[in-house]
């Protein structure tokens, strides 16, 4: 899909149509102390037909940091829109408490301050990308200049300054998923929930988002995503909650998460023959692209071993390190694991601090690095 | 109020852009105008039946449109899930059934001008150039507040029912609307009767209070009484199933 060069508008807005809060204050922690986002307990059961039950959150307990990237994972049917839905009001927890900057889902105040992105967003089908916003924009209280001057703005910060004047019905799904984005930005919001952004996006349009969302951090907002694309949040969240059938299965910084592998991986670039053939033999695994060669040794391989094999072939070291398992395999650990009958979450709140992303055990740049 | 005014303008223009809608208002001129050609049908009575073909024109094709628009207006929000990015911004349930209602009534009534415009150019046709009776403009302010009436049933009804309910319901509303003097004089023959006239004398809304043709036609004076009446019990009654709509909505999952 194409699109509009990547912008780099500043993701801070205008003054937006807000009642004055003086004792609301978001500090690094929390509002007046209390995380962004708290669930406590909370639980939603459907009602079916004939007096059926559905079970679609069972005791979640959450809390959201201030500037944090938290990202809720599992798979579809896990429970992770019910959550942003009863975080919204837009459904009402059959037990337990939701609180949005300290205040009950459906306040107002609250909501003035809270973005939201769905899933496939539906927009009414006459308006275009610019109207999209301006719509919102003036439901947040935004008037006149103000309300041009940002839905300008953000429609460049998404990549649709140049199709502004597409009404709904002509855009394509990731265009509608872009103009969404601007929509829930459009009253600068100090939290951001996301329900599978990158819905719809090609992989160009995907990452483009997960900048986005990565920069919105840098400009201090909160965001809460919701997403079955593990990849996609490993790389960008702080910490993280796996979801599977309504449980909260694992909660933590992602580092406390994803555990170390007892396997050791070792890269290394213009080895000779002989030595790459050597170390094949020292390893579980081997792949060569484009000269650089890359091994899982075995455990009872010595590490210093294969780092002497390489040296002494003249080849260059480039990493060597444990291999942590990634988001992917430790959803799936937590998923067997419940299966299996384990009880309680297989990690904890992971401290205070949020985590400063992923930091991967392999020595890269430094450590055990040639 | 302005969160109210900016998704009743949304709902405006959303709703006027529908073709159904231009299919029907289409029909209701061609009604109005094929008056002058149908006429000859009715020797000596060709001033009623302008009149008559005219305003139940507007009448029928404005519930028509009204039906159309309504049923589908908020049910489609929930189905299509525009509902949710706007209860997400700071606007309440009740602004946005209000919004939705107002919307709603500016695009039926929009319709409904049309229409009465192109009535009185076939009017004073048939007038031969004398200037428009007052009582038809009486009778189109009473049409607009039974139509007003009318949207706020239907929008109570859409508010935790589907599409395909509100339209059944509504068709039953217009029916029972149009004949309430009727069910007031049959006389109950059995208890369940007896109830059942009841309860459709106290629920339904009584259309035949806003009906001024009898006075429009033998060119009689129109009693304050015949105004005040219809437009009081219109406002109530659209106080009432606004304050439902509020009170369900509210408590509706999405």
């Amino acid at each position: 899909m194409a699109s509009d060069p990547p912008a780099e508008t500043a993701v801070a807005a205008p003054q937006v149509d807000r009642e004055p809060s003086p004792s609301t204050q978001i500090s690094g922690s929390g509002v007046n102390g209390r995380p962004v986002i708290e669930c406590i307990g909370l639980s939603k059961c459907y009602r079916l037909a004939l007096g059926y039950e559905v079970e679609a959150l069972s005791g979640l307990d959450l809390e959201v940091r201030a500037g944090e990237i938290f990202a809720i994972v599992g798979p579809n049917g896990s429970g992770k829109t019910t959550t942003v839905k009863l975080l919204l009001g837009l459904i009402f927890p059959t037990a337990g408490e939701a609180y949005l900057l300290g205040e009950p889902p459906r306040s107002r105040r609250a909501k003035r301050r809270v973005g939201f992105v769905p899933e496939g967003p539906f927009f009414y089908q006459h308006l275009s990308g610019e109207e999209v916003v301006r719509f919102y924009g003036r439901l947040c209280g935004l008037r006149g200049r103000d309300l041009r001057d940002r839905a300008d703005e953000l429609l460049k910060l998404v990549g649709m300054s140049n199709r502004r004047d597409v009404v709904m019905s002509q855009c394509s799904k990731g265009m509608v998923q872009r103009v969404g984005l601007a929509a829930a930005l459009v009253n600068d919001p100090d939290v951001i929930l996301m329900d599978e952004p990158t819905s719809g996006l090609d992989p160009i349009g995907a990452k483009e988002i997960k900048d986005l969302i990565v920069r919105l951090r840098e400009a201090g907002k909160t965001v809460l995503l919701c997403s079955h694309l593990l990849e996609q949040v490993e790389e960008v969240c702080d910490r993280i909650a796996i979801l599977h059938r309504g449980r909260r299965l694992a909660y933590g910084a992602l580092s406390e998460i994803l555990r170390v592998k007892d396997d050791t991986e070792l890269v290394a670039a213009d080895l000779t023959d002989e030595a790459a053939a050597k170390l094949t033999s020292l390893s579980d695994s081997a792949e060569m692209h484009g000269g650089t060669h890359r091994f899982i040794l075995k455990p009872e391989s010595g590490m210093f071993d294969a780092i002497d094999i390489v040296r002494s072939s003249g080849g260059q070291l480039l990493s060597v390190g444990r291999i942590r398992e990634s988001l992917e395999d430790a959803f799936i650990r937590s998923v067997m694991q419940s299966a299996a009958g384990a009880t309680g979450p297989v990690s904890t709140d992971a401290g205070d601090a949020p985590a400063p992303g992923r930091q991967r055990e392999r020595a890269e740049n430094g450590g055990e690095t040639a | 109020m302005r969160e109210v005014v900016t998704i009743g303008f949304a709902t405006f223009g959303e709703a006027i852009r529908r073709r159904i809608l231009v299919i029907f208002l289409l029909f209701a001129i061609l009604s109005i105008v094929g008056s002058q050609v149908f006429k000859t049908f009715s020797p000596g009575e060709e001033d009623k039946f302008v009149v008559d073909l005219g305003l139940n024109s507007i009448k029928w094709f404005s519930m028509l449109i009204a039906i159309l628009l309504g049923a589908v207006m908020i049910p489609q929000e929930i189905e299509r899930k525009t509902l949710h990015t706007v209860l997400a911004k700071p606007v309440g349930r009740g602004q946005f059934v209000l919004g939705k209602f107002l919307g709603t009534c500016l695009a039926v009534l929009f319709n409904a001008a049309l229409m009465a415009l192109a009535f009185a150019v076939v009017y004073v046709i048939q007038q031969k150039g004398q200037n428009l009776d007052p009582a038809l403009l009486l009778q189109f302010l009473l049409t607009c507040a039974e139509l007003v009436l009318f949207i706020s049933i239907i929008i109570f009804l859409s508010t935790f029912a589907s599409t395909v309910f509100v339209l059944v319901v509504s068709f039953c509303v217009i029916v029972l609307g149009s004949t309430a003097n009727f069910w007031k004089q049959i006389p109950a023959e059995s208890w369940i009767s007896q109830v059942v006239f009841l309860g459709i004398n106290a629920l339904a809304p009584n259309f035949e209070i806003f009906d001024l043709s009898r006075a429009i036609l033998t060119h009689a004076s129109v009693s304050p009484d015949l105004i005040y009446y219809p437009m009081v019990y219109s406002a109530m009654y659209t106080s009432i199933m606004l304050l439902l709509s509020f009170v369900v909505f509210n408590e509706r999952e999405f």
